[in-house]
Parts: C-alpha cells; structure tokens; sequence
C-alpha cells in the first residue's frame, strides 16, 4: 500500500496527516494521547461535530504494524478539495475566524483550549467553514491564550485591511503563510482605526508591544492568568471579528444582468449545451474557472457535483459564499484565483502548501468566456493554454470567442496587430495538439463556439 | 471599488448599551494599559521568543478586559437592584428567578 505523509503536516509532534491510496489518514503519537483522549471522553469532540464546528472522524484504533510512537489512527471525513485562506473572500475568512473563535469557546467550557488558531486549520465543506485539526485541542493550562498572536495575524489583521483598505490584501495572506506580521498591518491601516477599540487593541498596541515587550521583558513575566482572562479576550475578539464588514461592489458583479455583448439567446443555449453535456459525463468535481457569479457553476452543483467556482475577481467571490450560504448549497464552493497567476506551490520545501495545478485535475473544467481574457489581457498563446488545461480538467467545455465578439474588441482595442493569429482555426489545432474533440456547437444569436473536449 | 466600514461605535470591549460615562472609563483603562507597557522594566536578551512581546501585553490586556467585565457585572447588578426599587411591576424578574429555582 502507498503511504505519503502529507507535506504541510510536519509542525506537531502530537501527530500527523497521511494518505494512504486516496484516503486521508491523521496519525495520533503517544505525544498527543492525553489531548485527544480529554477531548473525546469530555464530550467536548461529540458537542464540536453536533455543533459543525470539528470535523467528524472515524477511530481506526492502532494498526499491528504501527511503530511504538503511534496511539490512533483516525480518518477524517473527506474534503472535495483543499483549499487555502489566500484563496478566500472576506466573508470566507471571517466565517473561518468566527469559527475558531467557536471552538475557543467550546472548548473553554469543557476545560480545554486552543493551542493555535492558524487559518490553514479551517477548511469549508458543504458551504460552511469546519475546524479540521483535531489535535489543536490541549487541556487547559494557567497563562495567555498562545494563538492570541496568531489569531490577529491570520484573522484579525486580513480582515482589517480587507475592510478599511483593500479587499485584494487578503492575497498577501500567499507572501506571509505564518500570517501577517502586526507591524505590517499596523502601519498599512488608516489612522482612524486608532480610535476604534478592536483595532487599537488588537492590532496596533498589540504590534507595538510584540516589537518591543519581546525585548524588554521575560517569558515567566507571562505566566498567569486563568480560564476568565481567556474567557474575556475572546469576548473581545468575537466584538472586534464581528464588526469588521465589507459589502462587494464590483463592475464584474451584474454582469451578466448588464450584458450587451450578447443576447440571451445565446446564453440560454449555452446554459442549455453545458447541461447536457454534464448530464452526459456525470461528474463528481467540476472546477468552473471565471465563473463570476456562478450562474454556469450552478448548473454542476445542482447535478450533485463537488464544483468549485472560481473567480479572480473577490466581489464575485463575495457574491457566490453569500449566496450559497443563503441557499444552503452544500456543493457549491467559490474560491478567489487569478488564472493568470494561480496559486502556487507555498512553505517549506515549496510543498507545504499545494499548487493550484497540484490539486487537480477535476472531472470537468468549465472554462466559458475566459480563454480570450487570457489570450488578450495575458497574451497567452493558444498552445499553452491548452496545455495549461489539460492538467486543470479531464474534460473541458471551453467557449472560444472570436477577435470579432463586441467584448473581445473591447480587450484588444489598438492591439489588434498583436493577435492576427488569433482565429477558430488555430484555436482548434491548438486544441486537437492535447484533447480529443467530444462536441461543438456555435451559440445561437453569437459568433462564439462552445466545445466539449476530452483529454 | 469598495466600500469599508469598522463599525461605529466603541462597544467592542463592553456589551451593548454603553454611555459616555463607561466609554470615558473604557478610554481612561485603555491609557492605563499604555502606561504599563511603557513601564514595563527593560531587559538584555540577546534571543527572545518571537511571541513573547505577545504574551506579556496579553497579561496586561487581561487587566483591562477583567476591569471591562467586572464593571459590565456591576452595572448589570446595579440596574437589576434600580429595576427593582423603582418599577411596579418586577414580574419578568420574578417569574425568571421561579423558572431557575430561586
């Protein structure tokens, strides 16, 4: 049987995550027996998975094989796909806050507390964030709340500069994979946000004291403190979490309602293309890519399949979680990614946290109005782009738009010398180069041709 | 192109329904904190934990919250005894106190 240890699970001695053909294992060592034995007999994991706050597992036990360091193997229930707080928008991180906040809570009551609060430990499945690191539970002991620190960096401060500066910082959460640093976000925030408690305490005095109390002081000058003072800072963290907003306001969002570049018709027909075309490959993870607001994404997540929407822009995003939250729609997921530059490959060894192109392929790629966005705005040749595809879907249903299309003219504008090449015909032998042609149709009302590809 | 807000009030630290009096209170304990920072006694480490800079403000910011709630009780104890000499009519308090057993 192959076993690989999961690249970014290396940090805590307590245990790590494996996978074991396509199954993902976490290993318990004799390390973190004692948490994970508090947890589960104090009724804390059974009110945390009631409540959705943890992620449900099975005890598998101790294997005959295991070496002496091993308590437990448990096995966690499946995830469609990992997905990183670089790739969320801002009600994504504040749910993801809120609900490590949650945890905190819980696990205050039932004598126990959170030793981190790293961001990468949330992940959302069925719509909704869930805590997935079951060995961040440790009995409670005298002393600050450790992740305070780490808390503000992952949460705290993203979200602040999300809100009173700009959506896109949350991006910077890629540069800084141990959170941002609270002098950063310290001096990045406006001034006004001095006069507000949240902020003042939590960011910027706690900044200045983190530059300058960790020179001054000493570790035991820290130790005391007991379940109330724990009790009242996460009191304060949920008020300052909370108020922090943003409403999504963006010249991609409605855009399918303001459209004139093409009618309804042809819209309707490719809704009409792309469902059938579903219905035909059956599914299980589609990963639509531009998907704005979702309107094509839909129509996968309705038929039963994990979908992830994506969209580079974070107010489409926004618009999506909010409404699949609303809606309850366990299979839709929409993540921010630019496709011009996914995500990358992250942390030590460059694999601690995985590329874009690392976590796939999905069963089917929708890529619907985004190829001329890449081959105009990006100047990405035909060739590469196909290639670029074949390792994103199995199947691609890719809508290729003419250099004549009133949006694509829009694009190129005075650079239309730069894209003479740029036509049906060397679209599809770029294409026929990688995939296997499985249909084709052009849009009714359009001069734009949907085609199914396989690879 | 968006729009920001904070929120607008200084609530964060004591539940709803703060008055000038309490936010002045707020602000004077938040100064407070400011002066033990500075006050804190300097050391020489050549090396010290990142997160410790964290850890010692966090002890001073418990004295703060720990105020912030302590005054919150008082002022919830301090309205139920008003509630109590000047209303007529005390049945919510009654019939909750029946309701847990008092």
């Amino acid at each position: 049987m192959e076993t690989d240890r999961i690249a970014g699970s290396f940090r805590d001695p307590a245990g790590h995550v494996f996978v074991e053909q396509g199954v993902v294992y976490r290993q318990i060592n004799e390390a973190g027996k004692d948490d994970y034995d508090q947890l589960t007999r104090s009724g804390l994991y059974d009110a945390l998975v009631a409540a959705r706050v943890l992620i449900p597992h099975d005890d598998l036990g101790l294997p005959a094989d295991a070496g002496p360091e091993v308590y437990k193997i448990i096995r966690p229930t499946h995830l469609p796909l990992v997905n990183y707080p670089y790739e969320w928008c801002f009600s994504q991180l504040k749910d993801a806050a809120l609900l490590t906040l949650a945890a905190q809570r819980r696990a205050l009551h039932a004598g126990m507390c959170l030793k981190d609060a790293s961001a990468y430990n949330v992940q959302f499945l069925d719509g909704r964030p869930i805590l997935i690191d079951t060995l961040s539970f440790e009995g409670l002991i005298p002393g600050p709340w450790k992740a305070y620190r780490q808390f503000c960096q992952h949460f705290l401060g993203p979200l602040a500069l999300m809100s009173a500066v700009d959506v896109r910082l949350g991006r910077t959460l890629q540069s800084f994979i141990d959170g941002l640093p609270l002098r950063v976000v310290s001096r990045s925030l406006p001034r006004r946000t001095w006069l507000r408690p949240g902020p003042l305490i939590h960011l910027h005095l706690h900044a200045w004291a983190d530059e300058h109390l960790g020179r001054r002081g000493e570790p035991g000058a820290a130790a005391n403190g007991s379940r109330g003072v724990k009790a009242s800072l996460l009191h304060s963290l949920e008020a300052a979490t909370t108020r922090l907003r943003w409403r999504p306001r963006s010249s991609w969002v409605g855009y399918y309602e303001d459209r004139e570049s093409y009618s309804a018709e042809a819209a309707e027909h490719k809704a009409d293309l792309v469902a059938e075309w579903l219905d035909a490959i059956e599914p299980r993870t589609v990963w639509d890519l531009g998907a704005n607001t979702g309107r094509y994404s839909r129509l996968a997540s309705e038929r039963g399949a994990a979908t992830i929407a994506f969209d580079q822009d974070v107010a489409c995003v926004e618009t999506m979680y909010l409404e699949v939250k609303q809606r309850g729609d366990h299979n839709l997921l929409p993540l921010v990614m630019d496709f011009t530059n996914p995500s990358p490959s992250l942390g030590w060894a460059s694999e601690e946290r995985a590329s874009l192109v690392q976590r796939g392929p999905a069963e089917v790629a929708l890529v619907l109005a985004l190829e001329h966005h890449l081959a105009f705005a990006n100047n990405v040749p035909l060739d590469r782009l196909a290639r670029f595809l074949r390792g994103i879907g199995r199947h691609v249903l890719v809508e290729f738009v003419p250099s004549s299309d009133p949006m694509a003219l829009r694009l190129i504008r005075d650079r239309r010398d730069l894209f003479t090449g740029y036509h049906q015909d060397a679209f599809e032998a770029a294409f026929r180069g990688v995939f296997t042609l499985e249909r084709c149709a052009r849009l009714r009302g359009s001069e734009r041709v949907l085609y199914w590809m396989r690879a | 192109m968006s729009t920001n807000s904070f929120g607008r009030t200084h609530r964060m630290l004591f539940t709803s329904g703060c008055t000038q009096a309490h936010r002045n209170v707020g602000r004077a304990l938040l100064l407070a904190l400011v002066a033990g920072i500075v006050a804190v006694p300097s050391n020489a480490y050549a090396y010290m934990d990142p997160g410790t800079g964290s850890m010692i403000y966090q002890t001073l910011l418990a004295l703060l919250l720990g105020v912030g709630l302590l005054f919150h009780g008082l002022r919830t104890k301090i309205r139920a005894v008003l509630h109590r000499l000047f209303h007529r009519n005390p049945a919510g308090i009654e019939s909750r106190d029946a309701q847990s057993g008092k």
